[in-house]
């Protein structure tokens, strides 16, 4: 008797939970005055970098009057589940305009897809998907590009010839690659350098610190080192210092933390490939709303990025790329 | 009863087998038939290879050399899931059955009734209600074993054998956790069982069982059959003999009885639904015995006495001042020690050593730190004293007899020098010699003064170890006999609350 | 007679420094191995350098062995490091502590942690393994409250003596383990908080009724494993003179791998420093070799795993292979 009931009882739970889940469809926005809701996530909250993408997003947001915006994000770049879940949390909470930069690109492409279907204005930012949608931007750096120009420089400051080590962070996913890919094409155009070693930080400074100690006691005649983000940047940057080879061997690497910056006027960190984030942020705010009220046309768009090194840390614009704020932004 | 040697092909026959492990010969050449309907008792010291023995018949592990025979067909080792093909089922001393399953769950697993996976309830219902008939067990199949008491998982166990249609079933100390009156009933039905050709392989540690119910007795040592013969060609003593190897002189040494002062006062012990209103003396000398069917509340008052669990109320007095025990710290430190009922729940820390086990009431220290010099002489000390028998006193404990398992708790709390010991069946899974050193030590420490207290299901023991016996029922004190009332009809009477057929 | 019970004494032994041989055989093997097949991997350089980066997960370890033995289990162990490095920082960096007592208080953050988690499995009632979950997640938000999700810095330099310094030749992070270590031995073998745990985790019950203060202990063995936790992050955070938000992800598991490996039984009842210590180490000296073979990490934890099972893999068997059972 027991066991009928209790089928019974679940089936009915089902049925119920599966019409309740339809996803409540966004409430519009469409027309001028409209309550707008956004929601922006970055890969994850606890760096610099993603606190200037925040800057740019509340800057954009804060030009139009019936924008709200919700920052929200997983506190660990490849918690790729973490931000699925959430993400699908906001989509159900029926967010009218969604800016997301993507932990994993395949992972996460039909929850734009399922996004964009459902009538969310859905905007990737720093990384994409595979496949992208078509309805959906990308506000991005090149970050093959960009990477090619910061080997050059390191190319450069070591006078074309030289071991160097690569310091990445999340082999795999798209940012890490493309900054690998620009690399290794720059690598390709300086037969001179030689690359000797590359490891992953995770993304922790305390991995990159040993990882980095490892290869400088494999290769004590490294002359330089490419470093794919900030803790991976800094913790190399730690074991050079640690080493007594602050100033002897070049780091160039990706991000501007202010860790980043001092390092650079210290002189342990030679270049610094800055990106844009505030751009990134902004922009892609400002396409979402553009795209729900129907304004113009939103189109895959390079942030674009600056190689910063000593010589021009305190030029003017660069100060307002590092120091990005509402009232004063890069250009 | 004496059974014909007849040309019938035999049960079980075992022929020059053999079990080794590193170092150690468990089970060694034993050839021996076993008829069918015949009940066949395997009588020996812990660690003797009946275990081990009854392990290989049940296909649980596989013999080193020789052959086993089935009904005339050799087995040959497929794993003990195997055994049922060859209508092998035995019932061990911890039952094998999964609690949170039902009755006819259990009995058909492996083989449930119904076609293609999928299973069949009515059927399986059914099937088990008539298999739980024949072991004479009035249960709902539906309801769960864990619900069950002892007496009733050993009739599922039972039926189990039934269910794969068992020729040959073993039965491990089958009556170490049921009252007498159970074990009368499980033999009628091994009876009843053999009458129909099943051969019963009865392992014992009972004397008295055994000449109950076997048929023939085999007697092991260091794995080696010792003596297999008829059960009506053996008494007591010679049993015993065997089995030990020397002339035990006295299975019960009972030689200081000159009770003094009273030390233990328990008062008006209650706690709801469990124990109501429970007073009693114990004197200095005096070994108190505690007799009851399995649940009438002795375990529950020693426990509480022990401060192991609160009473709601009730005092406990020793030596003239009242204790507040809250805890069995509390108890220890008035000087209360007590044996658990089953040692490897909740007496011994298995995998530490005998050393560990033995100071673990009461570490020997120096400066902060344990002296662990002093503690191994502690445990030699004692290892000496009570003939604990292990090669060094660091070995886990686990690697022990149960007799030897059980010295190491009782030199716990010797340690610990208690003065009111409350022994809750300590007899159980022991050998006969050990158990005679757990006896003699008992009396000794009535010999110096101490009181103490003898849980037990076994009528013999009480009978003849203890000065009184305190009877109790549904939690409450039935009565008590003083040395010159005893009698198993009495203390039954007691117990169960039928009417005393005695003056 | 005596012939059996002797060979029974001697495989006994054995069968209980076995799990030990076996970790530091696998220790000693690839430690050979690398010391052939990349020539920067025998150096005092390198051996320092691996020493102070294996002493984070190593002090760990010792506290997370003790909670291990009594059955228990601490998964907070990673987030309440990474809390305790950044409070300690917060310490210097904004109310302007001296370093030795924002280290003191670091440790005192650890031991907090470690005094609700005990609380919890011991009063409470709570599985240790839900309880320190749990406290994984709180550690972890309250890192990222207190630090709004951004890196601490600001430390003196002094700071870095912790994690950087050297006294006698000898980097300070493994004079640490080296301290931990002894003091960790010494509590499980000569003291009672040590003792009682071994049977707690033996037999919770046996422990009860033979006087233990189950409650007392349980927390304690708790509070310890928080405090080394708590340590474990000053060390990181002085290696890096700054506090990390994201410290310690993922740290707990690589800390309890170290404590299986030395041959310590989740089930309780078993464990050791020296083998805690083997375990931390093995682990540590396969990435240090990796990547000077320029190995990548996903390999490096391939390998690690495997080891893990053939490690505990092994001890199972020559356990039950010696004690063989007897009727």
């Amino acid at each position: 008797m027991r066991k009928p009931l209790a089928i019974g009882l679940l089936l009915t739970l089902t049925i119920t939970a599966g019409c309740g889940v339809e996803v409540r469809r966004p409430t519009g926005g469409g027309a001028p005055g409209e309550n707008v809701r956004l929601a922006v996530v970055p890969k994850a909250i606890g760096f610099d970098f993603w606190e200037q993408v925040r800057v740019g997003a509340e800057c954009a947001a804060s030009k139009h009057p019936e924008v709200t915006m919700h920052w929200d994000g997983v506190t660990s770049e490849d918690d790729v589940s973490g931000q699925q879940s959430l993400l699908q949390d906001l989509l159900a909470q029926g967010v009218d305009g969604l800016v997301y930069a993507a932990t994993d690109a395949q992972a996460l492409s039909n929850v734009s897809s399922t996004a964009v279907e459902q009538g969310t204005t859905v905007v990737n930012i720093d990384s994409g998907t595979t496949p992208q949608p078509k309805n959906v931007p990308v506000y991005a750096t090149d970050n093959v590009a960009a990477a090619e120009r910061g080997t050059d420089l390191l190319a450069r400051q070591l006078g074309g010839k030289g071991k160097v080590a690569f310091v990445e962070f999340q082999p795999g996913t798209s940012t890490n690659d493309t900054r690998g890919e620009g690399f290794e094409r720059g690598l390709a155009k300086h037969p001179g350098l030689k690359l000797v070693a590359r490891q992953s930080s995770e993304s922790d400074y305390n991995t990159a610190l040993q990882v980095t100690q490892d290869i400088l006691t494999a290769n004590p005649d490294l002359d330089g080192i490419y470093a794919g983000n900030e803790p991976s940047m800094l913790g190399a940057a730690e074991a050079v210092r640690q080493a007594g080879k602050a100033g002897k061997i070049k780091i160039v690497g990706w991000d501007t933390a202010e860790g980043q910056i001092d390092a650079l006027r210290e002189g342990v960190v030679s270049g610094l490939i800055a990106q844009n984030p505030f751009a990134m942020g902004y922009q892609g705010v400002q396409a979402t709303v553009d795209k729900i009220r129907g304004r113009g046309e939103q189109r895959a768009t390079d942030t674009g990025a600056t190689i910063i090194t000593k010589d021009n840390l305190d030029d003017p614009d660069v100060r307002k790329l590092l120091n990005p704020s509402c009232a004063d932004p890069p250009r | 009863m004496t059974r014909e040697i007849s040309a019938r092909v035999p049960a079980v026959r075992l022929t020059h087998v053999s079990k080794s492990f590193p170092g150690v010969a468990a089970v060694d050449d034993v050839s021996l038939d076993i008829d069918p309907g015949e009940v066949h008792v395997f009588a020996g010291e812990n660690g003797a290879g009946k275990s081990t023995l009854m392990k290989l018949v049940a296909q649980v592990e596989e013999p080193t050399s020789g052959t086993i025979e089935l009904h005339g067909t050799p087995m040959t080792y497929r794993g003990p899931g195997h055994a049922r093909e060859f209508g092998v089922a035995m019932v061990h001393q911890e039952f094998a059955l999964a609690p949170d399953l039902t009755v006819a769950e259990n009995l058909f697993i492996g083989g449930e009734p119904g076609r293609g996976g999928w299973i069949s309830r009515a059927r399986e219902r059914r099937d088990a209600r008539e298999l739980l008939s024949r072991v004479g067990a009035d249960l709902d199949p539906g309801r769960r074993v864990a619900q069950l008491s002892t007496a009733e998982q050993q009739r599922v166990e039972l039926a189990k054998a039934l269910a794969v249609d068992a020729r040959v079933l073993i039965l491990d100390e089958p009556t170490a956790t049921l009252t007498r009156q159970q074990a009368d009933e499980l033999f009628a039905i091994i009876r009843q069982l053999t009458a129909s050709g099943i051969a019963v392989l009865y392992i014992s540690h009972r004397l008295d069982e055994i000449f109950e119910i076997g048929d023939r007795v085999t007697v092991m040592r260091d794995g080696a059959v010792v003596a297999t013969r008829p059960a009506s060609e053996l008494d007591e003593d010679a049993l015993v003999a065997l089995m030990v190897g020397r002339n035990v002189d006295n299975l019960y040494p009972r030689e200081h009885t000159s009770p003094g002062p009273v030390r233990l006062q328990v008062r008006n012990l209650t706690r709801r639904d469990v124990v109501h209103d429970v007073s009693f003396d114990v004197r200095g000398g005096e070994i108190l015995g505690m007799a009851g069917l399995v649940g009438a509340g002795r375990t529950e008052v020693a426990r509480m006495v022990f401060g192991a669990e609160p009473p709601d109320s009730g005092s406990v007095t020793l030596d003239g001042r009242t204790v507040r025990i809250r805890r069995p710290s509390d108890a220890i430190d008035a000087g209360i020690g007590y044996l658990t009922e089953s040692r490897k729940t909740d007496g011994l820390a298995l995998q530490l050593g005998v050393d560990k086990n033995i100071t673990m009431a009461k570490l020997p220290m120096w400066n902060g730190l344990i002296n662990l010099r002093e503690e191994r002489s502690v445990a030699g000390r004692h290892r000496d004293r009570l003939g604990i028998r292990v090669p060094w006193v660091g070995r886990p404990v686990q690697a022990l007899s149960g007799g030897n398992q059980q010295k190491v708790v009782l030199a716990r709390w010797l340690e610990t020098q208690a003065e009111v010991l409350l022994f809750d069946e300590p007899g159980r899974g022991m050998d006969v010699g050990a158990k005679a050193d757990m006896f003699r030590e008992m009396d000794r420490l009535a010999g110096h003064g101490k009181a103490v207290v003898f849980i037990s299901s076994y009528l013999p023991e009480l009978l003849n170890m203890c000065d009184r016996i305190l009877v109790m029922r549904g939690g409450r004190v039935a009565g008590e006999l003083a040395k010159e009332e005893f009698s198993e009809e009495r203390v039954i009477a007691l117990a169960t609350g039928a009417k005393d057929n005695h003056d | 007679m005596t012939d059996q019970r002797t060979a029974r004494g001697v495989s006994d032994r054995m069968a209980g420094a076995i799990s030990q041989v076996a970790a530091a055989g696998a220790l000693i093997v690839v430690f050979v191995v690398l010391s052939i097949v990349a020539p920067s991997f025998l150096t005092a350089d390198n051996l320092f350098n691996l020493g102070s980066q294996t002493s984070v997960n190593a002090v760990m370890a010792v506290g997370v062995t003790l909670v291990i033995i009594t059955g228990g289990i601490d998964l907070s162990v990673g987030s309440v490091a990474a809390l305790s490095g950044v409070i300690g920082v917060m310490l210097m960096a904004e109310y302007g502590f001296d370093p030795t007592l924002a280290i003191i208080g670091g440790i005192l953050v650890g031991a907090v942690a470690g005094l609700v988690n005990g609380l919890l499995v011991s009063v409470v009632g709570l599985p240790p393994f839900i309880a320190t979950l749990g406290m994984l997640s709180v550690a972890r938000g309250l890192v990222l409250i207190a630090t709004g999700a951004v890196a601490v810095f600001g430390a003196p330099d002094s700071f870095r003596l912790l994690g950087q310094g050297v006294i006698g030749g000898f980097p300070i992070p493994v004079l640490l383990i080296v301290l931990v270590a002894v003091g960790g031995y010494v509590v499980l073998t000569r003291t009672k908080l040590g003792r009682y745990s071994y049977v707690m985790g033996s037999n919770m019950e046996a422990a009860r009724l033979s006087g233990v203060p189950v409650r007392s202990y349980t927390t304690a063995v708790y509070v310890l494993s928080g405090a080394l936790a708590g340590l474990g992050g000053m060390i990181a955070a002085s290696r890096i003179n700054s506090g990390q938000p994201n410290f310690g992800e993922g740290l707990e598991l690589d800390v309890i791998a170290a404590v299986v490996i030395g041959g310590a039984s989740l089930f309780g009842g078993r464990g050791t420093v020296l083998g805690s210590l083997i375990g931390a180490f093995l682990v540590a000296v396969i990435r240090n070799g990796a990547v000077q073979l320029n190995i990548g990490t996903f390999y490096q934890n391939v390998l690690i795993g495997v080891i893990i099972w053939i490690a505990v893999w092994w001890d199972r068997y020559q356990r039950r292979k010696l004690s063989g059972d007897t009727g």
